[in-house]
């Protein structure tokens, strides 16, 4: 008998239009553990999210053991036996494991006193319970990442959890600490415990599910048993049919390498795995590089890094042969790389100022004259600027009254005035109708024909497939593939190197 | 996506202010009904005393002097997302520096040594402020806690100076020595205070505003105000953008306490400037945190005290009145300014 | 880094405190004999009595991530309150100070609802009340001091000393003191400050009402200002409207220096009690040493911006 059983969840967020969850069915056994995978947007951290009493779903029925449940909060979700572990620890750092394992729930000595060793010889118990071997006196801010999860694991177990919901858990650790926690997981299963455990990572799956459901564009479009599918058709089911973009891309001599990432390690503290482990990447003038990924392998990482918004652990970055590891923003400008960001609202525009005053963020200078600017001359380059880029309305009025669309021909407009030979795209047409998206890829090609070098980072297969002149993917912080897209690349194949199934770097 | 009107974000905003200022008339009116044994008689010296003569309203106009000052400066601050508290420490630390260099140049020339000893208060505020800037800059303190326990500490070491060593026993006051007539500023209406400080601080106003709407520097100052990560992705130099506004907010408040001795106090009296900072918080976001708004702003307050003093004096209600008032009028415009925040976030 | 057993009992996250408070207590013994007598002692604890009370209540308060710059104001209407009732209203005094004690907590009641309401920053938030406080006392004592008659009830709560030597307020303050300590370091309402301080996310992840906590917060400082205030009018006699300016300032002084970060989630009511005795020490010092009031103000100044620094590295160490 399915131990949970989710009906016709439905789920829209108004704010961004997206139908998050469309009529998702979703079923588990008892006992077994269940991978739940798909890519970015596929909608399966809302459906936990829903499960786990975090968002309410605008319809549908959840179902737990046979009888129906409405979970309105984490509390409620708890109270019914269901415990989630969160991608983004939610540990205190002071407390020691003890402390932690019970916050929320604690042992009591007379009503209002907390019974410390009460709470130690419980978690103690837990830990004996289900063979692990930690010291709940440790202070949590002293331990690895590892561990750190292991507590989180703890919490759910205390409250006496029979299913328990993992989300991305295996993206923070090591090689060996995901031993470690398979081994964990199987044993919690062995003793009845059901497991969800949401992923991208297809070899995983394979390693410790019995059965998978694989959800796309908010929808559920399989649900197999482990055993009796391959990782080539989950990618194949995870990443869907090519959709064919209006785009005319025609083959071009590409230039001189203008920029080239050697080597380039991210390192962060408090995490045990770099996020990027040597990334070796060249851009060269008139190429458009496309970069393919599942969030969480280092794309994000990626564009801070080009961008010059975050400093690296190691390697060099090198802009027409010359080192620039270390230069800030400003230089980097001056030397004439610019970036439209994937956050369009909070890091490629200032909401509340005006369009005009967007557009001259980075060239105000140029319109000065002793400090003050001159405002005739900035409002005239602005608007010369909306014309050019087809960009409604009056330049004084403030940017978040424009359409997103607009709001990125602004961008895309500031970024191109200045004189550059490197541009960086991350997520250029996320959330924009077709009319926008078409514009953008014309003006990104019409600029790969002026011979500038392109480096566009983007979840969009498709689009990375009709753009880029190569292709490189990143799994785990590292290219895992870097090919010519010459024609004879499938979203399938590309899917596969994105997932973990492939690791092949191409000369 | 609804039109935007200029208008109709305006019309909001005054509406609120309205709302709230109208709130602290009623409260107003019902205290005085509530102490005042003959509350017409003493509402009509609240509201129009301050208008009947020289002397009252030129006071009124005096002392609303300062409140421009400290009202630019918060303004500057808010403007760049930087919270000075420590305005009234910077006010009045720049009072006691302009005393000092006055009483140590008895027999200068008194534009020159009017002028040093401005500059020292301004010096002195803005190195104040801009320690709490600098700790927010190097190791992330909060500027709000820092600048005002740094002031509050300061208000302390001043309070000994006047106390102490610069206490002068001829004047029966808690007050150092008077300073040499030479640095008087020029009377302008008498038989009232005011004084050519108010031109100063219509001027600073003027220059304040000059700078955040037409310099770069204001331009950077308000973009890192109002995104910072957009500005550091801009390529502005943030972190100077944490110190700079709070430099010149102190510089504000530090003129606001030369110019009150040069102008009005003509010696440092123990605790003289109480109040200046904070209700420069409270002209500010009346102001709406506009630079040339905070003339009118100031005035406004100005007008409370001015109005509560006449009241005192012709009926028979105490001081507090005033003191009240503001209070309120502050928390209901702070309520008001951190509610219009709250709910566009909400939106958004 | 490991607490060893001995810290993790007494609250007291390092030693540096109870160093420094030895430290700076040889220092004006060597300055001034009588530094080291008894009376001196007493007479240094009974003046720490009311500042103690408040800092360790504010030492709650901040590790919950919240101010009140108001319990002066407040410390001020209790008084006033207790004032007028009992000595123009001729009620009797038990219930003149009761009185007084419930305005308090009322007042610290708006406290906690403006924050819950409206959000705004605590900080900026008392510091409005702290005015409109201040004018409620103006207001209702007139500007004017008020006395009152000696009765028992000033010695049970001030002028009474234990044994001829130990003054009782410091009796109070050290009740207080135990109280304070139990709730933060032995119940689950102080792990839950703790837990709200240092990661209110978390908390609210955990379940823990943390608007609730904070409301508390107020609570407890308004209590410990309307007794303090109850414990200076039995000592003094007399009340002023005035009294109290600056008492938040040095309670969250002596919190800081007893190792509270002002960012939340660090404090123990032991490093408080320390830190209220350091300052009380500097102004003793100071006094036998013969400087005026307004040089030990100056000198609790320069703690305070000393705290302030010391404070900026612990908060650091936090990110």
């Amino acid at each position: 008998m399915a131990y949970l059983r989710m009906r016709g969840i439905t789920k829209l967020y108004p704010e961004n239009n997206v139908l998050a969850n469309d009529s998702v069915d979703f079923e588990v056994q008892r006992n077994e553990i269940h991978a739940l995978v798909g890519e970015n947007g596929a909608g399966k951290s809302t459906l936990m999210k829903i499960l786990y009493g975090l968002e309410r779903p605008d319809r549908g029925s959840i179902e737990l053991a046979g009888r129906a449940v409405r979970i309105a909060s984490p509390l409620e979700a708890n109270r019914l036996g269901i415990g989630m572990v969160h991608q983004h620890f939610r540990l205190i750092p002071e407390f020691t494991i003890a402390e932690n394992v019970v916050l929320g729930a604690e042992p009591r000595r007379q009503g209002i006193f907390l019974d410390r060793e009460g709470a130690l010889a419980a978690v103690r118990r837990v830990i004996g319970e289900y063979g692990f071997s930690i010291d709940p006196a440790l202070r949590v801010g002293a331990l690895t990442v590892g561990q750190m999860q292991l507590v989180e694991i703890l919490k759910i177990l205390y409250r006496r959890a029979e299913l328990l919901i993992l989300d991305e858990p295996t993206s923070v650790l090591t090689e060996q600490q995901i031993r470690r926690l398979f081994d964990t997981l199987r044993a919690l299963s062995a003793i009845g415990k059901t497991v969800i455990i949401i992923t991208h990572k297809l070899g995983e799956v394979k390693e410790i599910s019995q059965r998978v459901t694989v959800m796309r564009a908010g929808r559920v479009v399989a649900v197999r048993d482990t055993a009796s599918v391959d990782e080539r058709e989950l990618s194949r089911l995870m990443v869907g049919k090519p959709v064919s973009l209006q785009v005319r891309r025609e083959p071009q001599e590409r230039g001189r390498p203008v920029l080239e990432l050697q080597g380039v390690r991210l390192l962060v503290r408090g995490q045990d795995r770099p996020l990027l482990d040597g990334v070796d990447l060249t851009v060269h003038a008139g190429e458009i590089v496309g970069v393919a990924g599942v969030s969480g392998n280092g794309l994000g990482e990626l564009e801070d890094v080009a961008s010059g918004l975050r400093r690296i652990s190691g390697g060099r970055i090198l802009h027409d042969g010359q080192d620039i590891t270390r230069l800030d923003s400003p230089r980097l400008r001056q030397r004439g790389l610019a970036y439209v960001p994937a956050d369009r609202l909070h890091r490629g525009s200032s909401l509340k100022s005006s369009v005009m005053e967007n557009m001259i963020i980075a060239s105000h200078h140029r319109f000065l004259r002793g400090g003050v600017i001159r405002r005739r001359q900035a409002e005239g380059f602005a608007s010369e600027l909306a014309a050019r880029y087809s960009i409604e309305g009056d330049p004084r009025v403030p940017i978040g009254t424009l359409s997103g669309g607009n709001i990125q021909k602004v961008i895309l407009a500031r970024e191109l005035a200045s004189r550059t030979d490197f541009i960086l795209f991350s997520e250029p047409t996320w959330g924009l109708d077709v009319a926008s998206s078409e514009f953008i890829y014309d003006r990104i090609l019409e600029i790969r024909r002026q011979g500038l070098a392109i480096l566009l980072i983007s979840s969009n297969l498709d689009e990375i497939l009709s753009l880029a002149d190569t292709l490189v993917v990143m799994y785990r912080g590292r290219v895992a593939a870097c090919l010519p897209n010459s024609g004879g690349l499938t979203k399938e194949l590309v899917g596969e190197y994105m997932l973990g199934l492939r690791q092949e770097v191409a000369r | 996506m609804k039109r935007w009107s200029r208008w109709g974000d305006l019309a909001a905003g005054a509406a609120g202010l309205a709302i709230a200022l109208g709130l602290s008339f009623l409260i107003a009116v019902a205290l005085i009904f509530l102490l005042s044994r003959s509350p017409l008689t003493t509402i009509r010296y609240f509201f129009v005393g301050p208008f009947t003569n020289k002397y009252y309203l030129g006071n009124m106009l005096n002392s609303a002097v300062p409140l421009i000052l400290t009202g630019l400066g918060i303004a500057v601050a808010f403007k760049s997302s930087v919270f000075n508290l420590g305005g009234e420490g910077q006010v009045y630390s720049g009072a006691l520096v302009t005393t000092v260099i006055c009483l140590a140049l008895p027999a200068a020339n008194g534009y020159l040594g009017g002028a040093a000893a401005l500059a020292g208060a301004v010096l002195t505020g803005a190195v104040l402020a801009g320690l709490s800037g600098f700790f927010k800059m190097k190791w992330g303190t909060d500027e709000l806690i820092s600048s005002f326990l740094i002031s509050a500490a300061m208000g302390f070491v001043v309070n000994y100076f006047i106390t102490g060593p610069l206490d002068d026993p001829a004047n029966n006051l808690l007050a150092s020595y008077a300073i040499g007539k030479q640095y008087f500023l020029s009377w302008l209406f008498p038989p009232s205070k005011l004084n050519s400080s108010a031109a100063i601080a219509v001027l600073a106003a003027a220059a304040v505003f000059f700078l955040m709407s037409y310099t770069h520097v204001g331009y950077e100052m308000r973009m890192c105000g109002l995104n910072r990560e957009f500005s550091r992705y801009g390529g502005i130099n943030v972190s100077a953008y944490v110190v700079l506004p709070m430099v010149l907010s102190g510089a504000l408040h530090g003129l606001a306490g030369g110019l009150a001795i040069l102008g009005t106090q003509h010696m440092a009296v123990k605790e003289f400037s109480f109040g200046m900072g904070w209700n420069g918080i409270a002209v500010s976001l009346i102001a709406k945190n506009h630079p040339l708004a905070v003339i009118p702003a100031a005035i406004f307050f100005a007008w409370l005290e001015a109005g509560a003093k006449a009241a005192m004096l012709h009926s028979d209600v105490t001081f507090e009145l005033a003191a009240i008032v503001q209070a309120v009028i502050f928390y209901l415009v702070t309520a008001q300014a951190i509610y219009i925040r709250y709910r566009r976030r909400v939106k958004a | 880094m490991k607490n060893t057993t001995l810290q993790r009992i007494l609250g007291v996250r390092d030693f540096g405190v109870l160093v420094a408070a030895v430290a700076v207590g040889a220092f004006f013994s060597i300055a001034t004999p009588v530094f080291l007598t008894s009376y001196n002692i007493f007479n240094l604890l009974r003046q720490t009595a009311e500042l103690g009370i408040v800092a360790m209540a504010m030492t709650v308060l901040i590790v919950s991530g919240e101010f009140d710059l108001s319990v002066g104001a407040i410390y001020a209407v209790t008084g006033v309150v207790s004032g007028v009732l009992a000595s123009k209203l001729g009620w009797n005094i038990w219930i003149s100070a009761l009185a007084g004690v419930v305005g308090a907590l009322f007042l610290g009641f708006l406290n906690g609802l403006l924050i819950a309401t409206t959000r705004i920053n605590s900080f900026i938030a008392t510091l409005s009340t702290m005015m409109v406080f201040r004018g409620i006392a103006m207001v209702l004592s007139q500007g004017q001091p008020i006395s009152f008659k000696l009765e028992f009830f000033m010695d049970l709560f001030g002028r009474a000393e234990l044994g001829g030597v130990v003054p009782v307020p410091v009796l109070w303050m050290l009740g207080w003191g135990l109280v304070m300590y139990f709730v933060m370091h032995r119940t689950t309402f102080g792990i839950k400050v703790f837990a709200t301080g240092d990661n209110r996310e978390a908390a609210d992840l955990a379940g823990i009402k943390t608007m609730r906590i904070k409301q508390a917060g107020f609570l407890i400082t308004s209590l410990a200002a309307g007794v303090s205030a109850v414990i200076s009018l039995s000592f003094l006699k007399t009340v002023t409207p005035t009294q109290g300016t600056g008492l938040e300032l040095e309670a969250i002084a002596a919190s800081v220096i007893g190792g509270t970060a002002m960012s939340g989630g660090v404090g123990s009511i032991l490093g408080t009690f320390i830190g209220t005795f350091i300052m009380a020490e500097v102004r003793t010092g100071l006094v036998l040493l013969g400087t005026d009031a307004y040089v030990q103000d100056a000198f609790v100044g320069l703690v305070i911006a000393l705290a302030v620094i010391i404070n900026v590295r612990l908060s650091t160490k936090k990110k």
